[in-house]
């Protein structure tokens, strides 16, 4: 019965949170397979702490806090994970046809470092305040105001280049 | 996609949007899943400390019982490979298309990408062949087919939601109709299986789903017990949902379509078809509007816009929403007797007269439609300027021809023949 209850509460939470979580992991990696695979996995940690986790004032940020430090190190997790889970084989995720410009905006998601991209989605994604930012991952206001001002600069300037029109040849 | 002014909430916005694009992906993660596969990891660690234990044991007492040994550290030449993924037929290894086959059948994969039928009779069915083309007819490779063969007289329509993703129905007679898919660019097929006596009557896809209409059979000609399934692209998990209420199906004329969310289905009662539309993905559906026709096939560009193929009998009559099938507009080719309509999106489409030569495009949402050619071809367009084309030719044949000026002119492509 104890076990029933707490797979209800999980589930709401899961309700709750599977769009953002889904959302931010498509953002930091930059394609919907590893987004799910990340948050099948974030979830299988939530669900394995959730007396722990569900106790917590910021459950959500916990998740975020998961999710961004599988998504740093994903290649080396998920690989040793796969190979001696008993996960489902890696779900293909059947996505709309999206635009070119959605396609250079991820583009230029990816060439950012990976703190930038971090703040960014969780400012422009989350919508986060910057305080919150600095609390979440530990560091000064300060510096997560530069890192956002370099993460903004670096994908204005990189949509800048793709959007500019070829030289002409010169004869 | 730059930003106008360059500022930070202009690149913020962008992020945004494209993280709630996400939100239109069909995505596969279920608390279920994490449940089932928590148990299972778990059951795993403790397989795993339980066979650790018991290997560490043996290799003990094998060190106090026995001379050492020499070991291997690599395997020697002719080891063999273990875990090895089943092999599916590739075009390296499928036979080059024999001449005798001409092609037949075009479906549209994306607005680059199409699946060429190509087929034959021997014997008493007929032979199939599948080509696939990522560049609308530049160079084509051989994929498999879903059925080497086919009965003569029996239906077929293939139909793809993304390159990748493709469904067929086909069947000798309405009882025995199947759904089979692939999810690999037709490197391979497989059934899909609705129960012993269903009967697959068609499918349509979206984007993001597919939808099957699937009736039961208890013999040849007795159908009835419609039911409606929807998965999501790719999946093999079908839900079953219901068919509309209102109506009973049995013999009547339906098509299905679907765009985004959105499905319809047209369904003629033998004078009139009622045009019924579901905003939630199949769940329910209510009747939008009533045209005078025997049965309409429903070809959407949008969520809006919804072209009608319909036949009145002897005639065939065309028309078109742009409110999502509540008011339909005429097209003007009443004169046109009976052909075949391929709409691009929700401006252009071409239309094919059968019964005289010529191809038509209308570019203006079908006000007017304008003579492109005066080949007799069916078409397939990808987009505005590039299209596939079937050109009849004497005794039945066919023909596969390119274009890419909006069909003004076509090149014949030359398919890879051999034996």
């Amino acid at each position: 019965v104890e076990e029933a209850s707490l797979q209800e509460e999980f589930s709401r939470f899961f309700d709750r949170t599977k769009a953002g979580l889904l959302g931010q992991a498509y953002l930091l990696v930059g394609n919907p397979e590893d987004a799910q695979d990340l948050v099948q996995e974030v979830y299988l940690r939530v669900w394995r702490n959730w007396d722990r986790v569900s106790s917590l004032d910021n459950s959500v940020a916990w998740s975020r806090s998961v999710l961004h430090n599988l998504a740093i190190g994903r290649w080396r997790r998920l690989k040793i994970q796969r190979s001696r889970s008993h996960l489902n084989s890696r779900a293909t995720v059947a996505t709309p046809e999206v635009s070119a410009d959605h396609l250079d905006l991820i583009s230029a998601l990816m060439s950012l470092p990976t703190i930038q991209r971090r703040v960014l989605v969780l400012r422009a994604f989350d919508g986060l305040s910057t305080a919150d930012i600095a609390a979440e991952i530990g560091t000064s206001e300060a510096t997560v105001r530069l890192w956002l001002s370099r993460a903004r600069a670096s994908i204005a300037a990189n949509l800048r280049m793709k959007s500019a029109p070829p030289s002409r040849k010169v004869r | 996609v730059l930003p106008e002014d360059g500022s930070d909430s202009e690149i913020d916005r962008l992020v945004r949007l494209a993280g709630e694009v996400a939100s239109e992906f069909a995505w596969k993660v279920e608390a279920a899943d994490v449940f089932d596969a928590r148990r299972k990891r778990s059951a795993g660690v403790r397989s795993f400390r339980s066979l650790a234990i018991a290997a560490f044991a043996v290799v003990i007492i094998l060190l106090l019982l026995v001379p050492m040994p020499q070991f291997h550290i690599f395997p020697s030449h002719g080891s063999t490979r273990a875990g090895g993924a089943p092999q599916s037929a590739t075009s390296s290894t499928l036979p080059s298309l024999r001449s005798d086959f001409y092609p037949s059948y075009l479906a549209r994969a994306s607005s680059n990408t199409a699946y060429v039928v190509a087929r034959e009779m021997c014997g008493g069915s007929i032979c199939l062949q599948l080509l696939l083309t990522s560049d609308y007819g530049a160079t084509f490779e051989r994929v498999t087919p879903p059925a080497s063969q086919i009965a003569a007289n029996g239906s077929f329509e293939m139909t793809f939601a993304n390159p990748r993703d493709g469904y067929t129905v086909l069947g000798p007679a309405l009882a025995h109709q199947r759904l089979i898919m692939t999810g690999n660019s037709a490197k391979s097929w497989h059934l899909i299986r609705f129960g012993s006596t269903a009967s697959v009557y068609q499918v349509a896809v979206s984007k993001l789903f597919a939808y099957a209409l699937v009736v039961s059979c208890s013999s040849k000609e007795s159908c009835s017990k419609y039911r409606l399934y929807r998965a999501g692209v790719g999946s093999s998990v079908w839900v079953s949902l219901a068919v509309p209420s209102s109506h009973d199906l049995a013999g009547q004329q339906i098509f299905i379509a679907s765009y985004g969310d959105t499905v319809w289905l047209s369904i003629g009662d033998g004078g009139e078809v009622d045009v019924l539309r579901s905003t939630n993905e199949g769940e329910s559906f209510s009747t939008v509007s009533r045209i005078p026709a025997i049965g309409c096939k429903l070809e959407p560009t949008s969520e809006t816009v919804i072209w009608l193929n319909c036949d009145t009998g002897n005639d065939g009559a065309w028309f078109r929403s742009d409110d999502g099938g509540h008011n339909f507009g005429v097209l003007p080719l009443q004169g046109s007797n009976v052909g075949a309509l391929d709409p691009v999106s929700s401006s252009i489409a071409y239309f094919s007269p059968v019964t005289s030569r010529g191809l038509y495009r209308t570019i203006d949402g079908g006000q007017t439609f304008h003579q492109e050619s005066s080949l007799s071809l069916d078409v397939s367009f990808g987009n505005l300027m590039h299209g596939l084309g079937l050109v009849f030719e004497s005794q039945g044949r066919t023909e596969l021809s390119r274009t890419s000026d909006g069909g003004s002119h076509w090149e014949p492509v030359r398919l890879p023949k051999g034996n």
